[in-house]
């Protein structure tokens, strides 16, 4: 892609030396038309003087010439002429800047006119004259009368008028381009300023925001959106890292159990019993890594979804029905009833991710339900939002815990080994409401059972 | 030497204490902070072993608790934790080492053997009394450059009289040192280790190392020691 400034020069340049070129030839047309158009209409009141000059005398028609004989038509060939002549060609009277030379203007058309014709002629001097030839009816017989006058005034004028064009254009063009030139580079400089900043952003401070206060309006809303970009990037990263983390402390325990097991078991021989002890530690260790790994690929699935979300009008009550019918075997198996009930009420979220988010607290609601307990799912729309209640007849969540619930990799003391799970599941979930711009809550009873409540903003007009 | 893990993944735990024992150290376990605070404020340890993601109190508020208390018993914190910052927080809560999980158990047997000798007078892994070398890392007990066959009672008492050595230790001492918190204290074991010592180490020879004290305890004696500790 060539350079915007280039661009903008070349676009600039070519309809700028078209539109140039249109005003210089329309001016020369112009030009040329008002001076010819002066000659033009001075012959006319000239050859209308000169045909009420002629007069009858004794049969013979003549014309008072001294009151023409002055001026520029006293000089020979000065460039002004007059003559007068008969149907038959007889000349009977000229200009003196025609006899004092001895020539005559070229004989009249074929054809007498009695309208005023006017045409282009070389003059006596064979310099280029504009004649007007007109035929009168004067004492019964037909005269006309042509006068020229010479165009190489209008032709100087018009070729200095053209020789100022070719030599201010240019000028103009090359003044004009720069300014262009320096116009574009001026406004690209905030786009260089917008680069830097976004330059100074790395993978180490993605705290970091462009400043948008600073650029001109028309590049605010693209910094706007790159800080939205980069917060998601900052959050996603903010993430990982934690889990990184997160998941590396998980898997230190079990593989500090194997070290330390091989290494005291190592130290000295020992009993066949000795090494079958330290073998089953190690495979209880293994296995335990073996889980983690699963949560950390899990972990990195999520992740690469979670970036995208896919922003509709959702039906709650929809998604809902749906979960609790993907889990309905589940439910049947624990002899647990999952009951729904409440309004439509629409959201504006990720369909598939709401599905998610409601799968993993009703799952759990059912998993850790007592045999023959309750699920109840309502949903409300409230002023603000739609609050979905998960109530469940589960064991309860006791107080130190309930915090922690939403925690990465955070397991209930008495449900590692009762059921298979990841310890994601909430913190999921969490993630998810938040990404909605809701949150879950929790309320809960040791021995009663838990109350989750998730709640989301109504159809947003943000995003 | 007596030692408190304090570490709540139990099979860890129970892994690092056998390995620890089959060293010559007694070992007491804690499976939370309270009680590994409970345990390093009462019982005359060596050393403690603090993991610092504990249940109910965190390694660092131990930590910082017995120091404020003034009890100075060297801590090494085992952490899962390598981040600079929990390094530096747990040197500055008043751990005297780290050590970042998974590690060789040797190289925590080598760091327990390095606090223990800082405190103590001797500064050598390698202790000496006339002609005896008690060496802390082999374990190998030699007198006159021949060998002596220790078991790790044995050798757990000798290696504590050693690093005390030309101190009178009661046997309450010794007890609380060598032995953990299920040993029965009013049996009379320990005159019976030091007898077996005895046997290995001074029988047949003119220069008796191992001195009874009456009404006190028990001594190793360093006749070459310069610090005059030794009592009439």
């Amino acid at each position: 892609m060539p350079s915007i400034k280039l661009r903008l020069v070349v676009i600039f340049a070519a309809v700028f030396s078209v539109a140039l070129a249109a005003l210089g030839l329309s001016m020369y047309v112009k030009l040329k038309d008002i001076a010819v158009g002066s000659i033009d209409s001075h012959l006319h009141s000239e050859v209308q003087l000169i045909a009420g000059l002629i007069t009858s005398e004794h049969e013979n028609l003549e014309v008072e010439l001294h009151k023409m004989e002055t001026g520029d038509y006293a000089v020979a060939l000065s460039g002004h002429y007059f003559q007068v002549v008969l149907e038959s060609g007889e000349l009977i009277a000229r200009s003196p800047s025609l006899s004092l030379a001895n020539v005559t203007l070229p004989p009249r058309g074929t054809e007498a006119s009695f309208e005023p014709v006017l045409k282009n002629i070389t003059g006596p001097d064979n310099k280029p004259h504009r004649l007007m030839e007109q035929s009168f009816n004067v004492y019964g017989k037909v005269v006309t009368v042509q006068a020229s006058e010479s165009l190489a005034d209008v032709y100087a004028l018009l070729s200095t008028f053209r020789r100022t064009l070719l030599i201010a254009f240019p000028l103009i063009f090359a003044f004009t381009s720069a300014a262009v030139v320096a116009v574009t580079g001026f406004s690209l400089r905030s786009l260089g300023v917008f680069a830097k900043q976004l330059g100074h952003i790395t993978e180490k401070s993605l705290s970091e925001r462009v400043n948008a206060d600073n650029l001109p309006c028309e590049l605010k809303p693209l910094a706007l959106n790159f800080n939205v970009m980069i917060e998601r990037l900052e959050e996603s990263f903010e993430r990982q890292r934690s889990f990184l983390t997160d998941a590396s402390h998980q898997l230190r325990t079990p593989l500090s159990i194997v070290k330390a097991t091989c290494d005291v078991t190592l130290a000295k021989d020992r009993t066949a019993g000795e090494y079958r002890e330290a073998l089953l530690a190690i495979s209880g260790s293994l296995s335990r890594m073996t889980v983690l790994t699963e949560r950390i690929m899990d972990e990195a699935r999520f992740e690469s979804r979670i970036f995208s979300m896919n922003m509709a009008e959702a039906d709650l009550l929809g998604i809902l029905e749906d979960c609790v019918r993907l889990l309905e075997d589940k439910a049947l198996s624990r002899s647990v009833s999952v009951g729904l009930s409440g309004a439509r009420a629409r959201v504006f979220g990720d369909r598939e991710k709401l599905t998610d988010l409601f799968l993993t607290i009703i799952d759990n609601a059912v998993k850790y339900n007592r045999q023959g307990g309750r699920v109840a799912i309502e949903v409300k729309e409230g002023v603000d939002g739609a609050v979905v209640t998960i109530e469940d007849t589960g064991r309860g969540i006791p107080a130190g815990e309930r915090e922690k619930v939403f925690d990465r990799f955070f397991r209930g003391a008495d449900t590692s080994g009762v059921e298979p799970g990841s310890g994601l599941g909430l913190s999921i979930a969490k993630v998810l409401a938040a990404r909605h711009g809701g949150e879950i809550t929790l309320e809960s009873e040791v021995g009663k059972g838990s109350v989750f409540k998730v709640i989301l903003p109504k159809k947003d007009k943000k995003d | 030497m007596r030692i408190i893990l304090v570490e709540d993944e139990k099979a860890l735990a129970s892994i690092m204490k056998k390995g620890l024992e089959e060293n010559g150290y007694s070992v007491d376990v804690a499976y939370d902070g309270e009680e590994g605070l409970f345990m390093a404020e009462n019982y005359s340890a060596d050393a403690v072993i603090l993991d610092v993601m504990l249940p109910k109190l965190d390694g660092i508020a131990v930590l910082s608790k017995l120091r404020r208390k003034g009890i100075q018993t060297p801590v090494i914190l085992l952490t899962a934790k390598d981040a600079l910052t929990d390094k530096i927080k747990g040197l500055d809560a008043g751990a005297d080492d780290y050590l970042t999980k998974p590690f060789e158990f040797t190289e925590l047997l080598a760091r327990v053997r390095s606090l223990v000798r800082r405190k103590s007078v001797v500064k050598e892994a390698v202790i000496r009394a006339a002609d005896l070398d008690i060496n802390t890392a082999s374990h190998e007990v030699k007198r006159g450059g021949i060998t002596l066959k220790m078991s790790s009672r044995e050798y757990a008492i000798l290696e504590y009289m050693a690093y005390n050595k030309n101190k009178v230790l009661s046997r309450s001492d010794i007890t609380a040192h060598v032995y953990d918190e299920s040993f029965d204290k009013d049996s009379n074991i320990v005159d019976v280790y030091i007898n077996y010592l005895r046997k290995k180490i001074d029988s047949g020879r003119s220069l008796k190392l191992i001195v009874t004290v009456r009404g006190a305890g028990y001594m190793l004696k360093d006749p070459d020691a310069a610090d005059g500790e030794i009592p009439e």
